[in-house]
């Protein structure tokens, strides 16, 4: 079973971090995009591309930019999907 | 083609949860799946109020959501106990309740969280925007 864990609050990084299993996803969204600037994620990672253009932000190269195309087709990738709130 | 179903906690006042899953909706629709249920909770009920008026320069999610609803056939749905707590209703609750008025967008309705727990099982994805 493996889930895609959708992050929208950069605070709760570590406390979602430390759920992952090796073969989970971390897609980060809204304001968690900023995370995507500053660390690596620890299995595949991915942010949303539109939230991170809208804030002026980059990347730092080691997610995967996805648009709403791409997140729709993460959701069905993975077996289930967790909102981290 | 998969069924969708989405959870949509965040308040519209306040976050951007109801344009992402406004967003996310649209998506979904346009790769050719189904979107069965939209189930708001907590202060995403706040949406279904038909009272909601936005400046004219900023976006209606009320008029969004039902637009989107009406025109792809899937239901909107919040959770009654969480409404009536924060004043959305429709007329039976209202009347139920001696309330003096009712407030809910004739394109949502009123329910329990059954309806949440039968969209998990019917849709092949739940996804939660809070």
């Amino acid at each position: 079973m493996t889930t895609l864990y959708i992050l929208n609050n950069p605070d709760l990084f570590q406390q979602c971090s430390a759920v992952l299993d090796e073969n989970d996803g971390l897609l980060l969204i809204e304001n968690a995009v900023v995370l995507a600037q500053q660390l690596e994620p620890k299995t595949a990672g991915f942010v949303l591309e539109e939230d991170l253009v809208a804030r002026g932000l980059d990347s730092n190269g080691s997610w995967g930019n996805k648009d709403y195309d791409g997140f729709v087709a993460l959701t069905l990738e993975y077996d289930k999907t967790v909102s981290w709130l | 083609m998969a069924t969708f179903s989405l959870l949509v906690t965040a308040n519209p006042h306040s976050s951007q949860g109801q344009f992402s899953a406004i967003q996310f909706a649209k998506t979904l629709i346009s790769q050719g799946h189904i979107l069965k249920r939209v189930f708001f909770y907590a202060d995403g009920v706040l949406v279904a109020s038909r009272l909601n008026c936005p400046p004219s320069d900023e976006y209606n999610l009320t008029k969004t959501w039902a637009k989107l609803a009406i025109e792809h056939d899937f239901e909107l749905v919040a959770c009654v106990t969480v409404a009536m707590k924060r004043g959305i209703t429709n007329a039976a609750e209202a009347e139920r309740n001696a309330l003096t008025g009712d407030n809910l967008d004739p394109a949502f309705e009123i329910s329990g969280l059954g309806q949440l727990t039968e969209a998990m099982l019917e849709s092949d994805r739940l996804v939660t925007f809070g």
